[in-house]
């Protein structure tokens, strides 16, 4: 038996064939600008997502029958961190990692047939209404209430970052549909909107220090849509939320995007680009950050390893997503680090955009996708019983 | 410190403390914000006539009060003031111009409404990047520094200049002398700044303001005071920061109850809370050392207070944004702005870098 992944001659094959798939067919200077952590326009990544969706790359991991290339975990683990680490855009997780596999598992086979093509082609943008302006961390405790009203559900609140939203065809969010159910996970639905056929929703930017609008708020006016659009079953939102946050979880800590930082951050050393600290000093640090990366590479390979024996993802996602979120923004510091004060220009310098800003950006995989001090709160509770009784899955709860 | 100056120094906080609430609440500060990313300057400000009614740059630039070891404490409370609103307008930059003016004996002159900025490599006590060369009845000076916090609203730059020998002369040239290039541009944390080149500017023998020992007292004395007006800054942004995440712990409800019930929590505002009093406290009593100018006693408590702020700093920056959530990333709420003001303070001044210059003051060969 083996407990930690170990590639075969063809995996590895494989990864060099990904890695020259980027190097031959991603622009060169949408993949710079990936590198330097500059802004890849929603246009530009539309472009690629084509690219790969030609190649029959875009929905690796979805069954074969939907478009999906039937390759084994190790496969997938491989070509999601390969990309990475080749600096190719993040696809717009929402219709591909996180709603698709809910559809597939759980929709009406019209759902299927409506939504997962256009997903695959990337002709329809997604995005992912869960949180709200009371319900972050505690995202059970969702208001925005939809109620059946004939063929039709009503659907009255406010959703809060709702990422690309402006730029959204369609949205899944989560809506009260039982206020009084004895739980307050148990009255959730899903619902799916059509963002742009759809009357009484009202899309209002949120902008982040860094300038960009990059994410929303939606109100829901008497905003109608479809019976249809449920999905799965009303009041089992909840059940599905878990696949949807529980997904991807095998690359949970982005070896690959830390890869190719660590690699930008040494050329970037190399080249003499550094002016601030000492040298000796940035060296044992860059050692160090990559030491821990090591780490957490062996321990993500130990739980593809044992997926791969059928054990499904535990509290080891809890760990990654806290040790990639934290190696994320040393990586980012680091590059600041070396730039030194430069790092604080707004706008160009020379090659590099504001470093500060990309770290400032980095500040985030800490606090979405459960925060760190959820994932904390998972561990000590459900891995190390801690503060209660019974043991629960491993899986974050929030968005 | 007397009494006297005691109430001087109270009276100047209560007056900028009042202004402050009046002109310039948060959205106020943003409206500055972006005036500096559209290319404006003071002009724009609706502070600055006021902060120069209460006579704040006048005391910098007071020749007669230069020694006086009140002053540094009195521009100290502005510094932290200018800090704890986020001030876009340069302050902090325009004071130290002005106190390096009037160490020079030329404060008189330049107090004349103008903006004078120390380059930085007199503020950070590092290198000059420029050179002199002795003309006919003047000099040629050539040579560049970038980022000169404030550089963007300079009138006068205050440049030291090495000549082929090395030595070291103080001279002050207006923005707009032929030759003079300053490049503006706008910091993360929404201050202007500027590069700044001579290109063979040619000036005569009364823009050299300071050479032989008054320059070099003067160069060790405003690197010490920038150091701690920058700190003082710091701890002012430190302060709002602890503020606003408090007022998140208490207000910010999450599974039923405030977030701040939350021991995993609480403990860190304890820590944020502990890192800004021993900065604080550092920061204050190396103030006070420093009153009667720089000697080695007052530069390591000076180090050691720069050291303990940007360290402080950094973690009170992170600490504010996690604990803030979503709303720690945003631009219409404070968090995230505190965190761009510290981390530039921390930047500006690496902790590592100053505990260097700590350790050279404090050799392991000298009792402690
Ligand atoms: C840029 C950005 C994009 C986003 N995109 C989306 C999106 O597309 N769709 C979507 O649905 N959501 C999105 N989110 C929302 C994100 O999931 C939430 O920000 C996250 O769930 C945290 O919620 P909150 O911001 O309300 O913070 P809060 O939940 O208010 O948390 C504040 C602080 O308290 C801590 N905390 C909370 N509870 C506990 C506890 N029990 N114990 C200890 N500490 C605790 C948190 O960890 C955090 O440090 C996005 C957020 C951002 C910033």
């Amino acid at each position: 038996m083996r407990e930690r992944a170990i590639f075969t001659d063809e995996e590895t094959a494989f990864a060099q064939e990904v890695r020259d798939f980027v190097r031959a067919n991603l622009d060169p200077d949408v993949r710079r600008r990936v590198i330097c952590a500059q802004p890849v326009s929603l246009e530009e990544k539309r472009v690629w997502h084509a690219t790969l969706a030609r190649q029959g790359w875009a929905a690796p991991h979805w069954p074969v029958e939907w478009g999906g290339t039937g390759w084994s975990p190790a496969k997938n683990y491989l070509f999601v961190e390969t990309l990475a680490e080749e600096g190719a855009p993040e696809l717009s997780p929402f219709g591909l990692q996180l709603l698709a596999p809910v559809l597939i598992r759980y929709g009406t086979e019209e759902q299927k047939r409506t939504y997962l093509p256009k997903i695959l082609s990337g002709e329809h943008r997604w995005c992912q209404g869960f949180s709200e302006p009371g319900a972050g961390s505690d995202l059970a405790s969702l208001k925005t209430r939809a109620v059946l009203d004939g063929d039709e559900w009503i659907i009255n609140g406010q959703k809060m970052w709702t990422t690309v939203a402006h730029a959204a065809d369609m949205m899944f969010c989560l809506v009260r549909t039982d206020p009084v159910a004895p739980k307050p996970q148990m009255g959730i639905s899903m619902l799916i909107v059509d963002m742009k056929a759809t009357s009484g929703v009202d899309v209002r930017p949120i902008m982040l220090l860094n300038g960009e609008r990059t994410t929303n708020e939606v109100y829901f006016d008497n905003a109608r849509v479809p019976a249809g659009n449920l999905v799965g079953e009303v009041n089992k939102g909840w059940n599905y939320t878990r696949v949807v946050l529980g997904n991807e979880r095998l690359n949970i800590a982005r070896v690959g995007l830390c890869k190719r930082q660590l690699r930008h951050l040494k050329d970037m050393v190399r080249q003499g680009g550094h002016v601030g600290g000492g040298l000796e000093r940035l060296r044992q640090k860059i050692a160090a950050v990559e030491l821990d990366l090591m780490g957490v590479e062996a321990l993500s390979l130990r739980m593809l390893g044992r997926y791969q024996l059928g054990e499904a993802p535990g509290f080891e996602a809890n760990f990654l997503k806290l040790k990639g979120a934290e190696l994320q923004q040393r990586l980012t510091r680091l590059l600041v680090e070396a730039r030194g004060p430069a790092a604080l220009r707004l706008g160009a310098d020379g090659a590099h955009s504001c470093l500060l800003k990309s770290h400032f950006d980095t500040r985030v995989v800490t606090i979405y996708g459960g925060s760190s001090e959820v994932q904390r709160n998972i561990v000590a509770k459900g891995m190390l019983g801690l503060g209660r009784q019974t043991a629960t899955s491993g899986k974050g709860l929030s968005a | 410190m007397t009494d006297m100056q005691d109430d001087v120094r109270r009276m100047l906080a209560e007056g900028i403390g009042r202004l402050l609430e009046r002109e310039y609440r948060f959205d106020q500060r943003e409206a500055m914000r972006r005036a500096v990313a559209a290319g404006q300057g003071l002009e724009a400000s609706v502070m600055w006539p006021h902060l120069e009614e209460l006579g704040i740059f006048a005391l910098a630039a007071d020749e007669d009060g230069a020694q006086a070891p009140a002053t540094l404490g009195h521009l100290s409370v502005v510094a932290e003031a200018m800090g704890r609103s986020l001030a876009i307008e340069p302050v902090v930059p325009a004071l130290l111009g002005a106190r390096l003016a009037a160490l020079c004996g030329i404060g008189g002159v330049l107090a004349d409404g103008q903006r004078s900025v120390a380059a930085p490599s007199l503020l950070y006590g590092s290198d000059s990047g420029f050179l002199a060369q002795a003309e006919d009845g003047g000099w040629r000076l050539s040579g560049h520094e970038d980022l000169w916090l404030g550089g963007n609203d300079a009138q006068i730059v205050l440049v030291q200049a090495a000549d082929a020998r090395g030595t070291l002369r103080l001279f002050a040239v207006a923005v707009d002398h032929p030759g003079v290039t300053v490049s503006p541009f706008q910091l993360f944390d929404g201050r202007g700044a500027a590069d700044v080149a001579l290109d063979g500017v040619v000036v005569r023998d009364a823009a050299l303001v300071a050479e032989g020992d008054v320059l070099a007292a003067a160069i060790e004395r405003i690197a010490l005071e920038a150091g701690l007006l920058h700190a003082c800054d710091a701890i002012g942004a430190m302060r709002a920061a602890n503020t606003l995440t408090l007022e998140q712990l208490q207000t910010r409800q999450q599974f039923g109850r405030p977030i701040g019930a939350f021991q995993a929590l609480q403990h860190r505002m304890v820590e944020m809370s502990l890192v800004f009093e021993l900065a604080d406290a550092l920061v204050e009593q190396a103030v006070a050392a420093s009153c009667h100018g720089a000697n080695p006693a007052a530069w390591r408590l000076a180090c050691g207070a720069l050291v303990r702020t940007a360290l402080s700093a950094r973690q009170v920056a992170e600490e504010t944004v996690q604990m803030h959530g979503g709303m720690g990333l945003t631009e219409e709420y404070p968090a995230a702005h505190c965190f761009a003001r510290l981390t530039s303070f921390e930047l500006l001044y690496p902790a590592e870098e100053w505990t260097e210059r700590f350790s050279r003051l404090a050799p392991l060969e000298a009792a402690a």
